[in-house]
């Protein structure tokens, strides 16, 4: 599906170093890592959002470069803070973004409105968090893109629609659909995660399944979060 | 139909000032032709009438896009990053063209005892006008392009407004250059040409802007 190689980004205090993985088709992979390891500046390089100095990034075969429409055709993508423009309605802001998409689903996008209880005349900046990562989903899940790429996309969200945003990405998984979310809120990986990319300080630590990192400690029930600390800790001694 | 979207967009951001930048058009072309002591140009007119309703309009979209991330889902959705950047062209130039009519129009209607506009618009003072304001847009689409609204915003107002008004205007009392009255007439070649110019310009405008905005980190 997605696969990344050898991305190499710097800032002035900050770098991506030799970034290499790929995902497997109809899979969860978490992306995680703590606060400023390089999970968002990974996923905006993967979106174009920023220019990088070396690598090649590509969807089943497409780069950006290639063939930009056809690359983006097939994510959906949600972000943590949504990045919608508040002051329109979700109506106008769809509008918007349908335009993007040669498979715009009308029909899909008012099923999940209804779904999610959110109303087409509403003001964007009148939505809470959880109904914001709501919208951005049902805009991402309407074009039929085969990838879904989400920005901490539970961050900040109460446990009842963080439960409720991990059943919908199961629901989608089921369908088919490969989905890579980077999030430092472990215990939805505990939940949900079939694959993990661990990254540190710009450099991609474990890509493995979730089993496999798991049995990294060696200790009974360990969470994702233990192993994630222990393997970071070893990391910087 | 990508470009249509985009257009409802610059639109649907601009809010109510997009309606206010037209009343601005039609408003100013009638307050310029009516002054008693000052008898301005029909250039002059047209050109402050576009360059005020173009600063309304886009101070007014830039401040959106400066002020929420709405940018960054943009660019990462299947809009190509030039046809972005040329929706903001395109806008100005059909502002130009909707205050052109305006000024066509009421320069045709005729109601006694009342001046809507006072001189008739020629082509080659259309021409002029239409190089002036694509030099000026050329300039802040690109730098808008390369820093962000925030940076360029004194400039913009500076330049769009008062430039125009006040600094046109004392230019022309301090010197002789009658700048705000003066309606030149050009050969129909050279307006065709000026307006090739501003083409071309616009063209390499929007390709300096496409450079800033693919090395931008979002």
């Amino acid at each position: 599906m997605l696969t990344v190689k050898y991305l190499e980004k710097s800032y002035q205090n900050f770098s991506l170093d030799d970034i290499s993985f790929s995902l497997k088709k109809g899979m969860i992979t978490s992306f995680i890592g703590n606060n400023g390891a390089g999970k968002t500046t990974t996923l905006k390089c993967i979106l174009g959002l920023v220019p990088y100095e070396s690598g090649k990034i590509s969807i089943d075969g497409i780069t950006l470069v290639q063939n930009e429409r056809d690359y983006k055709d097939k994510i959906g993508v949600v972000f943590d803070s949504g990045c919608f423009y508040e002051e329109l309605t979700l109506e106008a802001m769809k509008s918007i973004i349908a335009g993007a998409y040669t498979n715009w689903d009308e029909r899909t996008y008012s099923e999940y409105l209804n779904k999610f209880g959110l109303s087409r005349t509403q003001k964007i900046q009148t939505l809470s968090k959880g109904m914001k990562m709501k919208y951005g989903l049902a805009l991402a899940l309407s074009h039929h893109a085969e990838l879904l790429i989400l920005d901490e996309p539970s961050s900040g969200l109460d446990p009842k629609t963080r439960q409720f945003f991990c059943d919908e990405l199961m629901k989608q998984k089921q369908k088919g659909k490969t989905i890579f979310f980077s999030t430092h809120i472990t215990s939805d990986i505990d939940r949900i995660g079939d694959h993990i990319i661990l990254i540190n300080n710009g450099k991609i630590l474990r890509d493995c399944s979730k089993e496999d990192f798991l049995a990294e400690l060696g200790k009974r029930h360990p969470t994702v979060e233990d192993v994630m600390m222990e393997v970071i800790s070893r990391e910087v001694q | 139909m990508k470009m249509l979207c985009l257009l409802k967009k610059e639109v649907l951001l601009a809010g109510n000032y997009f309606w206010f930048s037209l009343a601005c058009v039609i408003g100013i072309l009638i307050f310029f032709s009516n002054q008693e002591t000052l008898h301005f140009g029909s250039i002059y007119t047209l050109f402050v009438s576009v360059s005020f309703a173009c600063y309304f309009l886009f101070s007014s979209i830039f401040s959106m896009e400066d002020k929420y991330k709405g940018n960054l889902y943009l660019m990462s959705i299947p809009y190509r990053k030039r046809n972005i950047i040329e929706a903001k062209y395109l806008l100005a130039i059909l502002v130009y063209i909707f205050a052109m009519l305006c000024y066509q129009v009421m320069f045709l209607i005729k109601i006694p005892g009342i001046t809507l506009v006072k001189y008739k618009l020629t082509f080659s003072c259309a021409a002029i006008v239409f190089f002036i304001i694509s030099i000026i847009l050329s300039i802040f689409f690109a730098l808008y392009f390369c820093f962000s609204y925030g940076k360029i915003k004194v400039a913009l107002i500076a330049v769009m407004v008062f430039i125009p008004t006040w600094g046109l205007l004392g230019l022309d009392r301090l010197t002789d250059l009658n700048i705000v009255y003066y309606t030149p007439s050009i050969s129909p070649v050279f307006s065709l040409i000026l307006i090739g110019l501003s083409i071309i310009m616009m063209q390499v405008s929007i390709g300096i802007s496409l450079h800033f905005l693919n090395r931008r980190n979002f």
